[in-house]
């Protein structure tokens, strides 16, 4: 048997086959193999598990529990992925051979696999193991561009703050081991149940823990106290790592935190919604505020992801399972968001590459509608979902938050939310300024041609997400019908 | 006066301060964090270690021996990492690390650096 982790298990034994590949002296051609067949993998694998979501539905041996909201998201980071490797792709086209080696798809492989662990983990135990197993492959895949002083210098940082924050997590877990006596999620559960109907000074120990071990997952998702990463890390980074690290870590981060909070957390939603208000708040108010003074364009992405966290976090203060459900829609439209934005900078940063200009700066895409006609199309588009601009996706995810909100009479909140969302908005518009109202730099610029692979690698994602985020205004139901299914 | 689970608790508890304290105050060199990352994870097993026997269960043992472990893997990752860092810059300060740094701060930095400037206050 074993189906639940069906998946995890054929990335590890494809990750050792792989490891054999690293020997042979072709890397470049075998790594475009190797993207290929692992392709070809996730692509199976997405497809077997959309058939039927509730077929792997299971419990492993108490350490993994796999319900429909962990198969939504092993589904999501599937799509995520299957666009990454795309986009690996695109980067061997345009002659970048940073990832072109056997052991990039055995760190990435490993990296899903602990993904997936991660977010069907039923024990502090297995929760804390899935987590390193992932934090190490992210910590490889930072540090690949060896000869690049920033990508390293961001490589040490997230390497750092990521091992004191999983050090925070276990700290969190040995207090609560140390009241409840076990680690199994169903069990403590139960025992924080039947501990909080009574005094005692276990609640005190019990508070410390669950804050020590949420601050912990909070590091993933970069809420307020421990947000100080995703800037650095976004300008350092080599810009594939970025795009992985602001979807995938992202959907595991929240999903975890949703399996929390829904299981061994429960009976302490009075003080976990508390902590993710102010948290929220925060992390809205610091990471709009920030993102004024930026000039170069992936650091403000850094303090603009703060700023979306900041409303899964506040969706979640919510209260039950309608604030969850709300936050789950949130995090499945921001990552299909930035997927295309990210998709869409990567192929722009390339053909400006060749043609011996940078995109790194605001101030580098003055006049890029004319440069580009199509590709800055598409970026605003992106950029006015990402601003909350009504008719797209964007408008409607802060728009449920709002509405948790009003619904649990924390109005002032809702208010203050919308107040500093409305402050971001300037810097996503100020782009669309940049590369619409500006004049190009130097004045002999020649437009981009098309160029039949770099739509297929990089312009055929962003084009599915840029239909998602336009069509969702017309069939928003089903969104909200399957979130609410897989909540059951 | 017998020592009971709450004393090694405390213990636990200064290993765990003491180490973060030392990332924060203490930033020397790059080997100076992983020794007191080294300390956290130790101070939470000390804490595991204490707590399962207090309650005569096997799982807190389990816990810190894949503690154990992992912390290992982690430092000899951070440690590569490290290496790869000393040959780009030749150093492995702390403060050498200032090439990503917030455009605001940029401008602090630039500031003329004589009489009266910023830099004289320290």
């Amino acid at each position: 048997m074993g189906a639940p982790i069906f998946a995890e298990v054929s990335f590890v034994i494809v990750a050792f086959v792989y490891l054999f590949l690293s020997f042979v002296r072709d890397q470049k051609r075998i790594a475009q193999l190797l993207s290929y067949i692992t392709l070809g993998i996730l692509v199976s694998l997405f497809l077997y598990f959309i058939g039927d979501l509730e077929r792997f539905i299971g419990n492993i041996g108490g350490f993994f529990n796999v319900t429909k909201l962990v198969m939504s998201s092993k589904l999501l980071i599937l799509f995520v992925s299957i666009v990454l490797l795309s986009l690996v792709g695109g980067t061997f086209f345009w002659k970048d051979y940073l990832f072109a080696r056997a052991e990039f798809f055995v760190i990435f492989l490993f990296m899903l696999a602990g993904s997936f662990l991660m977010i069907e983990a039923f024990d502090f135990l297995s929760l804390y193991l899935a987590m390193e197993l992932q934090a190490l492959s992210l910590y490889v895949l930072l540090a690949f561009k060896k000869d690049d002083p920033a990508a390293i210098e961001a490589a040490v940082k997230y390497f750092v703050l990521s091992s004191v924050a999983s050090g925070v997590f276990l700290y969190g877990v040995s207090f609560i081991y140390g009241v409840v006596g076990d680690t199994n999620f169903l069990l403590v559960y139960e025992a924080l149940n039947s501990i909080l109907s009574v005094e005692g000074s276990e609640k005190t120990i019990i508070y410390i823990g669950m804050a020590l071990v949420l601050s912990g997952l909070v590091f993933k998702i970069s809420l307020v106290p421990f947000h100080m990463w995703p800037p650095d890390i976004y300008q350092g980074a080599p810009i594939w790592v970025v795009t992985l690290l602001a979807t995938v870590s992202k959907i595991v981060g929240v999903t975890v935190i949703i399996n929390l909070l829904t299981g061994p957390f429960k009976a302490l939603s009075d003080q976990w919604e508390l902590f993710f208000l102010v948290l929220g708040l925060l992390s809205i108010a610091i990471g709009s505020l920030s993102a004024l003074a930026q000039n170069n364009l992936l650091r403000f992405l850094g303090f603009s992801t703060i700023a979306h966290m900041g409303f899964i976090s506040l969706s979640m203060a919510g209260g039950d399972y309608m604030g969850l459900e709300k936050a789950y829609v949130y995090l499945i439209i921001y990552v299909v968001m930035i997927l295309g934005f990210f998709s869409l900078l990567m192929e722009g940063k390339y053909r400006l590459k060749y043609i011996g200009k940078k995109l790194e700066n605001l101030d580098d895409f003055a006049g890029f509608s004319k440069i580009a006609p199509g590709m800055s199309f598409m970026l605003a588009l992106f950029l006015f979902s990402l601003a909350g601009i009504p008719p797209l996706a964007g408008f409607f995810a802060k728009l449920y938050v709002v509405i948790v909100l009003v619904r649990e009479n924390l109005t002032v909140y809702a208010v203050l939310a919308l107040l500093f969302s409305i402050l971001g908005a300037f810097y996503y518009l100020r782009l669309i300024k940049f590369m619409y109202f500006d004049e190009p730099k130097d004045k002999n610029f020649t437009c981009l041609e098309f160029d039949f692979k770099t739509f297929i690698f990089f312009r055929v994602p962003s084009l599915l997400c840029m239909l998602f985020i336009i069509f969702y205004a017309i069939w928003p139901n089903r969104l909200i019908n399957f979130v609410t299914f897989i909540f059951e | 006066m017998s020592i009971g689970t709450y004393h090694y608790v405390f213990i636990g508890a200064i290993l765990f301060y003491l180490s973060l304290l030392g990332m924060i105050i203490n930033r020397k060199s790059l080997i100076h964090l992983l020794v007191c990352l080294e300390l956290l994870l130790l101070a939470v097993n000390i804490n595991f270690v204490a707590f399962s026997s207090a309650f005569l269960g096997i799982r807190g043992q389990i816990f810190t021996v894949f503690i154990l472990t992992i912390s290992a893997a982690e430092i000899a990752i951070g440690l590569s990492i490290i290496v790869v860092y000393f040959r780009n810059r030749g150093s492995i300060l702390v403060d050498d690390a200032t090439t990503l740094v917030d455009d605001a701060t940029t401008l602090v930095d630039d500031a003329p650096k004589g009489k009266g400037s910023i830099h004289d206050i320290s």
